[in-house]
């Protein structure tokens, strides 16, 4: 209960955090004054995060108490700075914002023990390839920027690729518990290097093949790039052994190099990457943009509502790390990332005192998949990778992105219970049965 | 005025961050927090305390009362036959498994790397299997979830045998 505590007691300082950046929104934007509904908006944020605190210490009382004010605080500065942005999209994202809190209590309601899962794991792997390859589906999928990873239900779009990577982790977690050792066995070394045995290499190529496929038919370079680094790092936790990890980086460049040679859309993003300059007013625009804008931020920003975020193309969604270098300068932007550290730090240490061998790697698994999806698109802006589109978790708008890194965090936070629940209560372990002497 | 009015706004901004890197600092003064009581609770299990170790208390009675051969501390090997009567205590838990990386490793070609844990947890004894291929059998009984046992009990895992004392 200490957990919950402590967790009520951040939750309370997130919201004052979140509700002063939003009045300095309004203070700061044309109208100098705050914003008309800044008490319902304070209401609002308030009882959503203490009705989800109630139904975690209804449903998980034992469980961390700090990735859901971390994860609540990201949400919370996301959606001020996407109602500075685009008050439309803004509405949209409240919307979300309470389907993916009702997500995250409808996952804690519905999965007690995440152990039984794992004997689904082949299930899980086929409806994740299904709902991962459903937009391309004639009729069904739609075509956005160029990607076609969007599937158009009713006045909804939706990415399903951001519920297939959840899936698929829990196929994987299944699958390499059962798998690991003899994944892990050594029959042969090459060059001083135990090498586990070749035909357990399948699931390494299988994970190859499913991000060359995603990549070459929808065209989305982020996604493919973080199924590889999910599969990789989840082998490499359950068996330990580095071959793997040598093995992926060999694929994973040879793809890389391929890709490069056969498609001009690759090729171009390699370009922008290494010098956007040399087309600062067309293809390389958007990276340029956001290089100025975070210039001008400075040490801490030019303050909210004062600066010119909106010049950079999809602000709200890829580039929302800029608009916070820009406007909270430095220290903002290294408060998100602050954030995000904090968030798989808590995610890690979840996972390292799970019960299970399976619940572990799921953690491990999911909190890796936040950590290095906040990775490749904060990378892309800082020019420290290509830029990839996909969305900085729990910050930037986007429906389906929120709802799944809330069951995300409902399976974190789920797994971590389970653990407490286990080491204190006894009574729930049954005698061994004797036979009658 | 408006110059005032701009400074305020710098003023409020700088709040703002330094509202942030507090929300930091609370996060890491609870986990310390959180580490420390957390340890305590797992080294001295049945400790006089508040909160939880209440709980724990509680079901310590009913646990002791329920085993009919008393709480073993130890396992005695039986089989195989070379190092049978070995005795190993059990202080906090004890891994078995192939793996070195386990309590004690067995060279049984039908055990997993880490296959079974034997734990002392308050005044009970638990048998737990770790995700085993060939599974851990108490009393000949394969494991679904972890039991309590008591003294006499056998456990089975690969061709190994042990006992509870």
């Amino acid at each position: 209960m200490q957990a919950r505590n402590s967790e009520l007691g951040l939750l309370v300082l997130a919201t004052i955090i979140t509700g002063v950046a939003y009045a300095l929104t309004g203070l700061g934007s044309s109208s100098a004054n705050l914003p008309a509904n800044i008490v319902p908006f304070l209401g609002i944020v308030l009882g959503l995060l203490l009705v989800t605190h109630l139904v975690i210490r209804w449903l998980a009382p034992d469980a961390d108490g700090f990735v859901f004010p971390l994860a609540a605080l990201l949400n919370g500065m996301g959606y001020m700075m996407i109602a500075r942005l685009d008050p439309d999209l803004a509405s949209k994202q409240t919307a979300w914002t309470f389907i993916g809190l009702g997500a995250f209590s409808a996952t804690l309601l519905l999965f007690r023990d995440l152990r039984t899962l794992a004997r689904y794991r082949y299930s899980f792997a086929l409806l994740g390839v299904v709902l991962l390859m459903l937009p391309l589906v004639p009729g069904l999928g739609k075509n956005v920027n160029g990607a076609r990873i969007w599937l158009q239900v009713g006045p909804f779009t939706i990415q399903p690729g951001e519920f297939a990577k959840v899936i698929l982790a829990l196929f994987l977690a299944g699958y390499l518990i059962d798998k690991r050792e003899l994944l892990s066995l050594s029959t042969r070394k090459v060059a001083g290097i135990a090498v586990p045995n070749l035909k357990h290499f399948g699931p390494m190529l299988l994970a190859w093949g499913v991000a060359l496929v995603v990549m070459v038919l929808q065209r989305d370079l982020g996604s493919s790039l973080l199924f590889f680094t999910l599969f990789m790092v989840m082998i490499y936790i359950a068996t330990e052994r580095f071959a793997y990890v040598l093995v992926g980086l060999v694929l994973f460049s040879s793809g890389a190099y391929g890709s490069w040679t056969f498609f001009s859309h690759v090729q171009r993003r390699v370009a922008i990457w290494i010098d956007p300059y040399a087309d600062a007013k067309g293809a390389g625009f958007q990276i340029a943009e956001a290089s100025f804008s975070m210039a001008d931020g400075g040490l801490t920003g030019t303050g909210l509502g004062l600066g010119t975020p909106n010049k950079i193309p999809f602000a709200d969604t890829d580039m929302i790390f800029a608009a916070f270098g820009e406007e909270m300068g430095l220290f903002g932007a290294t408060a998100i990332l602050i954030l995000f550290l904090m968030f798989v730090g808590g995610g890690f240490r979840i996972a390292s005192s799970a019960r299970s061998p399976f619940e572990s790697l799921l953690a491990a698994g999911l909190t890796a998949l936040l950590g290095f999806q906040a990775f490749i698109i904060i990378g892309g802006i800082l020019r420290v990778l290509p830029l990839t589109g996909v969305t900085l978790p729990f910050v930037s708008y986007g429906g389906s992105s929120l709802v799944a890194n809330y069951v995300i965090l409902a399976i974190l936070i789920r797994v971590s219970a389970s653990s407490k629940e286990d080491e204190l209560g006894l009574s729930e372990i049954p005698e061994a049965e004797r036979a009658a002497a | 005025m408006p110059f005032e009015f701009d400074l305020l706004l710098k003023i409020l901004q700088l709040c703002l961050l330094a509202l942030l890197y507090l929300f930091f600092f609370r996060v890491l003064q609870s986990t310390i927090r959180g580490t420390k009581s957390g340890a305590g609770v797992l080294q001295h299990a049945p400790g006089p305390g508040i909160g939880r170790n209440i709980l724990g208390r509680q079901k310590q009675v009913d646990l002791h009362d329920a085993v009919p051969n008393g709480v073993p501390s130890s396992v005695v090997l039986i089989q195989p036959p070379d190092l049978s009567g070995q005795e190993l205590q059990v202080v906090e838990h004890l891994t078995f498994g192939r793996a070195t990386s386990c309590d004690v490793t067995l060279d049984d070609t039908y055990l997993s790397q880490v296959h079974m844990r034997v734990s002392a947890r308050g005044p009970a004894m638990v048998v737990e299997d770790l995700g085993s291929t060939n599974g851990t059998y108490v009393n000949d009984k394969r494991l679904e979830t972890p039991v309590r046992v008591a003294v006499g009990d056998r456990i089975r895992i690969g061709e190994t045998v042990m006992e509870l004392r």
